[in-house]
């Protein structure tokens, strides 16, 4: 985390991977996944939380989803997760930068 | 090469069946994920950063041209057009869907291939030196070896759940090409005073978080106890491996902890027991085997003349000299060469390939390698029987290609792992880094004067990347989120084996790359004639470099 990102305020977002592809999806309002973590729930205290890794443990029963997990991110002209691993799982590789959610085709 | 028979074809497709089962039990929830992960895990599929990872067996690093475009074809079908070549000569796709997986392993088994045992605590695939059946040093072709050994590990039934996952590689050549002394077991083939063929065995070498060469538990094994004699060091390990620890699993660690000569003792105790027994490698199936791998059908030539036409076409051209130079390697049989397909392009990831130049590769084997490739641990490809005449024409289609990076052995032909932009295990990046260090030395005049010079890159402490093993080893490590680097110096994978000793204090990720030019430059500098980096080292130590790396800290 850089300095400037240990300022900002942080919250909380659940992330997991979607199980027919391994897709990186993120927990949005009204109990769906999203592809894109600017449309991730934000969570600000340890009841949102339990509460939506509650039902993201429902869709793993489901077997919509696998791994689900609590991410930090902060607010900076959107969702940003805090740490790099959790940076490049919602973007893509910064090695091939036009593959993963980065690219062009996912853009659109 | 090898090609399966009814039993491989009916091993493989039943294991394709079985898990297209289990695949559609866990998409029903009749198998829960914890359920579900060891079974996929068998079939070398991951879930990474992104998506799952299918990692596919190349058993010691054999390819024909149909399999390597085939792996094109898996390319575009089921990722997104490219493939990452490993340290241990496997293929790795990064973009996989687990409902398309049963389809793509049903594909690879019609090539005569699959990803079983490319994961888990078993017997992974068995590596070999990628000279093998062309080196001129070499004193038998050791995938035939190797393939009695992939047969004897396949669904080994008592070695299938091995306190850690176990590697094996064999090589043939006193030139260690397959890094054998970090292998849990390392073999190498030699014929003694008399010309009969023997093998040293090590036991307990490997890299990871506590990295060992590994010690000689047969200094001059029969080709016939092979079989035996590596059952009886599994079942040792199998038997007194830990297993209450992740982190001190593996052979090394009993090794280490037995000693050497005790550990030894207590294989030829287990090994005399099966010695004749069943697993007795009878001469007539080692020379079955050796059909398999009989050399192609060379064609007269004179070589002289080959020579001397190689050797005009460089006056010509510097580039094509380059590469002759650095990726072109001597062969067993006058007038042919060994290629060294360096996939360390400039701004390139290293191991990978795109669907298109694999065809091209694939093609090339097809018209000048007699169909066949290798993949090497240092993530480049080899065709490994190129005529000196065809060395131009195939330089050129590879150039269009932009496959004839002419730097093999080079600084900038670096062992790197995927590091985090793929891997869910890493703890910093790796590729990033490689390519950074191949712009600072872009200038592949200076890399020439540089020399022999191998960097490895790891992005955790698995050392996938073999950094401790690199004549200069980078780790990436996190401290409190941030990428730090950590440099070890003067490790080497040959035959004179040795693990890298760790400089000093880790570097930023900013500052890694200037730590890497302070050190080749301190190296410039001390460094007699022509001495390469590696005997620089050994000759003068560490404190020079640290000196030039820390002076103003």
């Amino acid at each position: 985390m850089t300095k400037q990102q240990q300022t900002q305020e942080t919250a909380r977002v659940i992330t997991a991977n979607r199980l027919l592809d391994g897709e990186v999806v993120y927990k949005a309002k009204g109990e769906r996944w999203v592809t894109r973590v600017s449309q991730a729930e934000l969570l600000n205290d340890d009841t949102q939380c339990q509460n939506a890794l509650q039902w993201a443990t429902q869709q793993e029963e489901q077997c919509v989803t696998t791994g689900a997990y609590v991410i930090d991110v902060f607010y900076h002209k959107g969702i940003v997760p805090v740490s790099l691993r959790e940076t490049i799982r919602s973007q893509g590789p910064t090695s091939e930068k036009w593959v993963g959610k980065q690219s062009a085709e996912a853009r659109q | 090469m090898y090609r399966y028979d009814t039993y491989d074809h009916e091993a493989v497709q039943e294991r394709v069946a079985q898990f297209r089962k289990q695949v559609a039990r866990r998409l029903n929830g009749e198998l829960t994920e914890d359920e579900f992960k060891p079974l996929r895990l068998m079939n070398g599929l991951y879930l990474q950063l992104h998506a799952y990872m299918l990692r596919i067996a190349i058993p010691y690093g054999t390819l024909s041209s149909d399999q390597m475009r085939l792996l094109a074809h898996i390319a575009r079908t089921y990722d997104k057009g490219y493939g990452h070549f490993t340290t241990r000569q496997n293929i790795q796709f990064h973009w996989i869907k687990l409902e398309e997986t049963p389809d793509l392993l049903e594909e690879l088994a019609h090539g005569e291939m699959h990803a079983i045992q490319t994961s888990g605590n078993c017997v992974r695939n068995v590596t070999a030196d990628h000279f093998a059946g062309a080196a001129h040093d070499e004193a038998d072709d050791p995938r035939i070896y190797a393939e009695l050994l992939r047969q004897w590990s396949s669904f080994h039934p008592e070695f299938s759940y091995l306190p850690r996952k176990f590697k094996i590689a064999i090589s043939g050549s006193p030139i260690d090409r397959a890094a054998i002394s970090v292998h849990d077991i390392g073999i190498r083939l030699f014929r003694d005073e008399n010309n009969q063929l023997r093998m040293t065995v090590t036991a307990g070498g490997g890299l990871g978080r506590t990295p060992y060469l590994g010690s000689v538990m047969h200094e001059a094994l029969e080709t016939r106890h092979l079989l035996s004699f590596i059952e009886a060091i599994v079942r040792v390990y199998n038997e007194l491996g830990r297993r209450d620890n992740l982190y001190k699993a593996r052979i090394k660690i009993l090794v280490q902890s037995l000693g050497g000569e005790v550990m030894r003792d207590k294989v030829h105790e287990e090994w005399h027991k099966i010695k004749d027994g069943a697993l007795a490698v009878p001469p007539d199936e080692i020379e079955r085997m050796r059909q398999f791998f009989a050399p192609p059908s060379w064609q007269s030539c004179d070589a002289s003349a080959d020579d001397v036409l190689v050797q005009s076409q460089c006056r010509d051209n510097f580039d094509f000299a380059a590469w002759v130079n650095h990726n072109v390697s001597s062969h067993k049989i006058a007038g042919y060469s060994i290629v060294t397909i360096a996939l360390k392009g400039r701004g390139e990831t290293p191991g990978d390939a795109t669907a298109e130049q694999m065809e091209v590769m694939a093609n090339a084997a097809d018209a000048y390698s007699f169909g066949e490739l290798r993949i090497s641990h240092e993530q480049n490809v080899i065709l490994p029987h190129v005529r000196k005449q065809d060395l131009y024409p195939l330089w050129q289609q590879l150039t269009k290609a932009r496959l004839a990076h002419a730097n093999g052995g080079l600084l900038s032909d670096i062992i790197c792992c995927p590091g985090m932009d793929y891997c869910a295990l890493a703890t910093a990046r790796s590729i990033p880094v490689a390519r950074r260090i191949g712009d600072r030395f872009k200038d592949l005049s200076r890399q020439h004067d540089i020399g022999d010079l191998r960097i490895k890159i790891s992005g955790c402490i698995n050392a996938c990347g073999h950094h401790h093993v690199g004549h200069i080893g980078i780790l990436g490590v996190d401290r409190r989120g941030e990428e730090y680097y950590q440099i070890t110096l003067g490790g080497h994978a040959g035959s004179d084996a040795s693990i890298g000793e760790i400089i000093g204090p880790a570097f930023s990720s900013d500052a890694v790359v200037d730590a890497v030019e302070t050190i080749v430059n301190t190296y410039l500098r001390v460094r007699r004639s022509d001495e390469s980096f590696l005997h620089t080292w050994r000759r003068v130590g560490k404190q020079p470099f640290k000196e030039s790396l820390y002076a103003t800290s």
